[in-house]
């Protein structure tokens, strides 16, 4: 059966309003398989004809991590152990920064099917989002055995770390739903986005304590940089052993929701135009 | 019958002129230009459970139309009407990935096209037999033969079963054995209740497969009926000889039009000719099935005169299979032929393959232990 095999009801296809949410979401509902199966092509596709494989999700944080170490670390003024919280940290930055640039990348990479057959056109980029959640699973086992070696604080704020997690899924999702539709037209994105990933790495809690920003622009800054919420809580639960700030964490998971919400709006209105463009 | 898609006034034009990049589209004012008409006010109605054919000469707009219809592109104006779901074989195959191996191939494109994972287990092993990828499941699709990826997209995409498929004429492109594949598995289809909205070249598979149809020529539905109709529309069009008088007739027994008969039924041919005035004129009739060679024929002479005369033959019994055939006639010494009518053999039995032709002499046979 098709993906919309479910919706035997009358259907109009025009060239007028975008498709609504709703309709939008209930296709997506149907073709979950679809999704899936992107995301398992990319994820069969990513380490294919690699000697090393899943070992590259472990070697890169780890290499990052010494250089950032040996720069960055204070000892004596660090609230909390520089080198396992900076690693919970890259581990998180590592599933954002490759959902959100293979995401934005998923709907150009994918165009001969788009040209020849319909599915929801969210699929591939959810399908890039959900294999970089795969690697991200890998990363937190590394995380987690780097942490013991690296003198990680486990506690009970350990819970806190898939709430933080799936904040981070939800910003990566709102972030590459946009820019993959944008750069089926515009292939400006496609080298605007490696160096702005990096410059937004420098701007989130990443490599530094969110504590180093001032207390009343914390807010601020969790809302304009809605990475920054979740990769705090990574830090502080995974690694640093204390609760995460919770209304940090809601007011960047909201603004990411907000941006969601207008970047699927702006999807919506590119994705029934893809097939003549991309 | 109820309708299952429904064309009102569908337009379309595909944006042309390049590419653009985001700064002249910040900086220039005007929006990306649209090309000519690719589907000019198109309306059609295409009933449940029928199969029904888009033709046309290239470049008509008959795979833009599928590709309205199978919701891939979207109209400029006008709209679409479709009840139930849509499934498309349209280039299948391009989205067959060459790194991946046969074995991915088959449940991860077959996914994507939207078959379903229990129907994608069921026919596995059809479609390994199919592709003849028995040695090759586990092998790059990198390394297949063209062949090999052809079949194999096809095979996946066969497992589709929604309420309408939309057939591009890209099918056509395999062996033999390819294409008797792909009719073979519309045929199912319609049996089981699916509307088949089918694109071809082929006008003899268009005659067997197809009850009504329409031809598209520049955009615009030039005629819409019955496929045999439609099929002389265009094969008219093609002759360029919309509007001539035609040189003659096809009539029954009792001397009304024929456009339609049965296997073994007779037809009789009128033809108007211009005899030599002082020599006799030879006289021949061929019937083609839309390519350019003649099936069979039959020929007189015609006794020189000076007053055009009709000449009449009487074909006892056509063993003709279903299909649309066009009657060719040639009267002067050149040998050169020229159409004056067609028709369509109409048959209960399902469409023969494609590798036998649609000359059957009725042989006798008998099967011996």
């Amino acid at each position: 059966m098709s993906p919309q095999a479910t919706d035997r009801r009358e259907r109009v296809i025009d060239g007028g309003r975008a498709q609504s949410l709703a309709s939008a979401v209930r296709a997506l509902w149907s073709a979950r398989a679809t999704v899936l199966a992107f995301a398992s092509r990319t994820i069969r596709l990513r380490y294919r004809q690699t000697v090393l494989g899943l070992l590259w999700v472990v070697i890169q944080p780890l290499a990052l991590l010494v250089p950032f170490t040996l720069l960055l670390r204070r000892d004596g003024v660090d609230r909390l152990p520089y080198a396992a919280t900076t690693l919970s940290a890259l581990v998180g930055w590592q599933f954002l920064s490759s959902a959100v640039g293979n995401g934005a990348g998923s709907l150009v990479n994918e165009a001969v099917l788009i040209r020849r057959t319909w599915f929801p056109r969210e699929a591939p980029v959810l399908g890039a989002v959900i294999a970089a959640g795969v690697d991200l699973a890998v990363g937190i086992v590394v995380a987690v055995i780097g942490g013991l070696v690296l003198g990680a604080r486990f506690g009970s704020p350990l819970v806190a770390a898939p709430v933080a997690i799936a904040g981070l899924g939800v910003v990566a999702v709102a972030l590459s739903l946009p820019l993959a539709a944008v750069n089926a037209r515009y292939r400006d994105v496609r080298h605007a986005l490696p160096f702005l990933l990096t410059l937004w790495m420098f701007a989130t809690p990443v490599l530094f304590d969110f504590e180093r920003i001032g207390r009343r622009w914390r807010r601020l800054y969790a809302a304009l940089n809605p990475a920054a919420g979740p990769i705090d809580a990574m830090r502080r639960s995974m690694a640093g052993g204390i609760w995460p700030d919770w209304s940090l964490l809601a007011t960047s998971v909201a603004s990411a929701v907000v941006m969601g919400l207008v970047g699927h709006r702006l999807f919506r209105r590119i994705a029934p135009t893809l097939p003549d463009v991309i | 019958m109820s309708w299952a898609l429904r064309f009102e006034g569908v337009s379309k034009r595909y944006p042309v002129g390049g590419y653009r990049s985001l700064r002249t589209e910040l900086t220039s004012r005007s929006t990306a230009a649209l090309g000519p008409l690719a589907l000019d006010d198109v309306t059609f109605e295409v009933a449940a459970g029928e199969a029904f054919a888009l033709i046309g000469p290239n470049g008509a707009g008959k795979s833009t139309a599928l590709r309205v219809a199978a919701q891939i592109t979207a109209p400029t104006s006008g709209r679409v009407r479709v009840r139930g779901s849509v499934g498309a074989l349209i280039e299948v195959g391009a989205g067959i990935h060459h790194e991946l191996t046969g074995r991915e191939n088959i449940y991860l494109y077959g996914t994507i096209l939207g078959v379903a994972r229990p129907e994608l287990r069921r026919r596995f092993d059809e479609i390994v037999a199919f592709a003849e990828l028995e040695q090759w499941l586990d092998v790059p699709v990198k390394r297949y033969s063209s062949g090999m990826q052809l079949r194999l997209g096809f095979a996946v995409a066969a497992g589709l079963e929604p309420d309408i498929l939309v057939v591009d004429e890209a099918l056509a492109v395999g062996d033999a054995r390819f294409q008797v594949r792909c009719l073979d598995r519309m045929a199912d289809l319609l049996r089981t209740g699916t509307t088949i909205v089918y694109v071809s070249h082929d006008l003899a598979t268009v005659a067997s497969l197809c009850r009504r149809g329409v031809l598209i020529v520049g955009g615009q539905v030039h005629h819409e009926g019955d496929a045999a109709e439609v099929l002389q529309a265009y094969l008219h069009w093609l002759d360029g000889a919309a509007g001539t008088t035609p040189g003659g007739a096809l009539v029954d027994d009792d001397g009304g039009p024929v456009s339609a008969i049965r296997p073994g039924d007779a037809l009789t041919v009128r033809v108007a000719v211009r005899p030599s005035a002082t020599a006799s004129t030879p006289v021949a009739i061929a019937i083609r099935d839309g390519h350019p060679w003649n099936l069979l024929a039959s020929m007189t002479s015609v006794p020189a005169g000076d007053a055009p005369v009709v000449a009449t033959c009487r074909l006892p019994s056509l063993p003709l299979a279903a299909g649309v055939y066009q009657v060719w006639t040639s009267s002067d010494a050149d040998g050169r032929w020229e159409q004056i009518g067609a028709f369509r053999v109409v048959a209960d039995q399902p469409p023969r393959p494609v590798w036998l032709p649609p000359v059957d002499v009725g042989g006798e046979w008998s099967v011996a232990p």
